[in-house]
């Protein structure tokens, strides 16, 4: 089930959310346990097996480095095992079919479970704070059931490390009417930029990625049109979890902060997809010796990162592209740009960091052709054409509208306002989101899932 | 105060969330929207079948979408916020010259087996087979589009498909008489339909064709039904700012009967079913919409025509009453029969394919017919 669907905001939720209330608090993580096995498989039940399998699996493992922790061959054999689980399963629903039609092995078919490359990385965090001393293992089944399925994040993030949130399980949550408030306000916000943002512009992308006629003028708007949709689509989806999560009392981490206006591509990366980022400094490119490391040692290290950082993203070359691109970019600035990046004037560094950021969704964005639409992005089609007025006049509104709401400005003016008109302005302002929302929602069939590759 | 606040937040979320479900759970569901005139999703079973094959995913959301209470409300804000921040097209709609213009699609395989089909069909037979393809307005107004707005041309399409017929099938140009009256009333602003004096011209270059002249405009005694009709893009492009159109009927029905079968066995029909001017689905009252085969038997001398037809046909048929003593409407969506049985067995002397190019280009159904 996705966030942005009627059935989530008119069925799951309100039910969902009236049990958790209701219910005394020993039966809440029970409950909402099973809520959360609903929501994971409502679109695609036989994978519910997988969550079976991943908790009790994961949950053993815990177990077990807990208790061979002072025989430490031992305790990393089990680290290993669970690592290895983890891997295989997100290798087998995930890349199998890649790599196997590429070196002509049979090709199964299999559908990708939804949020296999979020959950995954989750429960691997788990047995590896377990062994580092990090977090204690949980011993309740059915609190790490909750932690592994915890509906709000389960598939599409933020990537929520297990001692992130070891504590709010362990010592049970009571959300107070000041969280299911501010939650609901988040949620909508999130709801908000993925329904009313996201969705407006994903339109002009889905039109222009295969119009046959695109201009080099066309090609680049619809790379800053995918830019924009794959952001807000993405932000908006971490708000709604961040929202979600703090209306059932849980705190995530923050996943996204304004990565449009970053002025580097090192700066972007502290700003996008932070969990994941996080995620893979602190379980790969730290282990691999990080930046403590003599020369070619020092930019392997950074290449392997960001090579499985763009493969994480999906099973085909442009995200392999895509994760080498900003490995490169990322040595570059290291050890050439940033000597003179930072003299140079702000707009300057802004606009270095979104050509180079458009150019990166634009390979995102187009798994099977993305030589063949950057080479019209660089030239190889006409400069502008009728088509392209056409896209270009009907969408600029909405681009200067998002380019607004993809900078802290709008936040900042609101902190402007005094506090009472801010707390009667943002009961309206979430009123009308959800209504616009439901609007759009019922009338316009056009609501994508961008992670269904994640 | 704060605390007040968080309150009336929670209670307006959580109200939202509930009246949405409480609504739709608790009022009767609709089984038509007359306002989009389509069928409406039904109640999905809960079934654990159903649950497991991943159906009831698609189904629960298409219900709750299409039953919720303020759906036309909600479509009615999606258009105008589009148009506020400047879009064009409005769900395939373009709003242009305070008119609707349907945009059309550049044609799939489909254009193509479909002419196949009507070359077949002229092999088939042993009478005089014409093609009459309609322009939309869109074709008729595209000066009128924003530019470089996308529409498939529908010129080139027409010129196409008159190369690939075979000669004995006769390709009746509509295009320049719609062109030549374009100033005139003759299409709807909300509807995909043309009016009653589009279908007019459009019976006039027919009639042509076939060595017939059709009466003077000022012969017929025009009486105006309704000037309250907001057809089928008003519904679909949710734009509620272009003016409500009027239907014009210029010819009685006179001696001529109606016979149609909707269900297999013939009912007595009517040339204007003006139950529909009640309704929502106004362009309906021509011989009361689409059925899989009517029959007009108009008393008059002349041969027996059969007309393939999609909607535009049953505002222009009345036109050629005067010129044939039976005209057989023959609606190949749901009418299977091969087109040459029927002729032999109703000693047909002339068929006439008319259809609105759109729908030439997407129907799947001439193929089963023209074996």
């Amino acid at each position: 089930m996705v966030f942005s669907s009627m059935t989530f905001l008119f069925a799951y939720l309100p039910i969902t959310l009236a049990l958790y209330f209701i219910c005394p608090l020993w039966l809440r993580n029970p409950m909402l346990l099973i809520a959360n096995l609903i929501f994971y498989g409502w679109g695609e039940p036989r994978y519910i097996i997988i969550m079976f399998a991943s908790i009790m699996i994961d949950y053993i493992h815990g177990y077990l480095i807990e208790k061979y922790r002072y025989n430490d061959k031992l305790a990393r054999k089990f680290v290993a095992s669970s690592v290895i689980f983890n891997l295989a399963l997100l290798f087998f629903f995930k890349y199998w079919d890649f790599l196997a039609s590429q070196f002509g092995l049979p090709v199964l078919g299999v559908p990708l479970p939804l949020g296999i490359s979020f959950y995954t990385f989750q429960t691997m965090s788990y047995s590896i704070d377990v062994y580092r001393g990090e977090a204690q293992m949980q011993t309740n089944l059915v609190k790490f059931g909750v932690f592994v399925t915890l509906f709000p994040q389960l598939i599409a993030g933020p990537i929520v490390r297990y001692k992130d949130i070891a504590d709010q399980l362990t010592e049970g949550v009571k959300p107070r009417i000041k969280d299911v408030s501010e939650g609901a306000k988040l949620f909508t916000v999130g709801l908000c930029k993925k329904v009313l943002l996201a969705n407006s512009i994903g339109k002009l992308w889905e039109v222009l990625q295969t119009n046959p006629d695109l201009s080099v003028v066309g090609a680049w708007l619809g790379a800053i049109a995918f830019s924009f949709q794959i952001y807000f689509d993405f932000a908006g989806y971490s708000d709604m979890a961040c929202g979600l999560g703090r209306m059932l009392g849980f705190t995530f981490p923050q996943n996204f902060n304004y990565p449009y206006i970053a002025k580097s591509i090192t700066d972007f990366w502290r700003r996008w997809h932070m969990t994941l980022g996080s995620w893979f400094r602190e379980y790969v490119y730290i282990p691999l010796g990080g930046n403590r490391v003599n020369g070619f040692r020092k930019y392997f290290n950074i290449m392997v990162v960001w090579a499985l950082t763009g493969f994480w993203h999906g099973a085909d070359w442009n995200f392999l592209v895509w994760g080498i691109y900003f490995g490169i970019l990322l040595i570059l600035e290291k050890q050439i740009f940033m000597k003179f990046l930072p003299k140079m004037p702000d707009f300057i560094q802004h606009i270095y960091t979104l050509i180079l950021v458009i150019i990166s969704m634009a390979i995102f964005a187009t798994p099977q052709y993305f030589t063949e639409y950057l080479s019209k992005m660089f030239g190889n089609a006409p400069f502008f054409n009728a088509t392209t007025q056409y896209y270009l006049t009907s969408y600029l509104p909405t681009f200067i509208i998002l380019a607004i709401a993809a900078t802290p400005l709008p936040k900042k003016l609101f902190y402007k306002l005094p506090e009472k008109t801010r707390d009667s302005l943002s009961t309206f302002l979430m009123v009308c989101g959800i209504a616009m929302t439901i609007s759009f929602l019922v009338s316009d069939s056009y609501n994508p899932f961008l992670y269904f590759r994640f | 105060m704060s605390k007040l606040n968080d309150k009336i937040n929670v209670i307006l979320f959580g109200g939202i969330m509930v009246f949405g479900l409480a609504s739709t759970l608790l009022i009767p569901d609709k089984e038509f929207s007359e306002i989009e005139n389509r069928t409406l999703a039904q109640k999905p079973a809960f079934t654990l079948e159903n649950f497991f094959s991943g159906n009831l995913d698609d189904e629960t959301e298409e219900y709750l979408s299409d039953q919720f209470i303020l759906r036309d409300s909600c479509v009615t804000l999606k258009s105008s916020t589009d148009a506020l921040i400047g879009k064009k097209e409005f769900n395939g709609c373009y709003l242009a010259d305070y008119r609707l213009l349907e945009r059309m699609d550049e044609p799939t395989e489909q254009f193509n087996t479909n002419i196949t089909a009507v070359n077949n069909a002229a092999n088939a037979l042993n009478i005089p087979l014409s093609l009459a393809l309609v322009p939309t307005a869109t074709d008729v107004y595209k000066d009128t589009l924003p530019t470089g707005a996308p529409t498939a041309n529908q010129q080139k399409l027409l010129s196409s498909i008159s190369q690939n017929l075979n000669n004995d099938v006769d390709m009746i140009n509509m295009s320049a008489i719609m062109y030549e009256h374009k100033d005139e009333y003759i299409y709807y602003r909300t509807d995909h339909h043309w009016t009653s004096l589009g279908a007019y011209y459009g019976a006039k270059a027919l009639l042509n064709s076939m060595g017939y002249e059709i009466a003077p405009l000022e012969n017929f005694n025009i009486q105006t039904v309704t000037e309250d009709f907001n057809g089928t893009l008003y519904s679909s492009s949710g734009v509620r700012s272009v003016t409500p159109d009027s239907i014009d009927i210029y010819v009685e029905q006179g001696n001529t009967e109606v016979e149609s079968w909707r269900n297999g066995s013939p009912e007595q029909g009517t040339l204007y079913d003006f139950s529909y001017l009640d309704k929502k689905d106004k362009y309906s009252m021509f011989l009361g919409g689409n059925q899989p085969l009517a029959i007009l038997r108009t008393g008059n001398e002349g041969g027996k025509l059969l007309l393939v037809r999609d909607s535009y046909a049953d505002s222009l048929v009345p036109f050629l009453m005067p010129y044939f003593s039976e005209i057989h409407l023959f609606d190949a969506r749901y009418f299977k029969q091969p087109l040459s049985s029927y002729v032999n067995s109703q000693n047909i002397d002339h068929v006439v394919m008319l259809f609105s190019l759109k729908n030439f280009l997407t129907d799947t159904n001439l193929t089963m017919i023209c074996k």
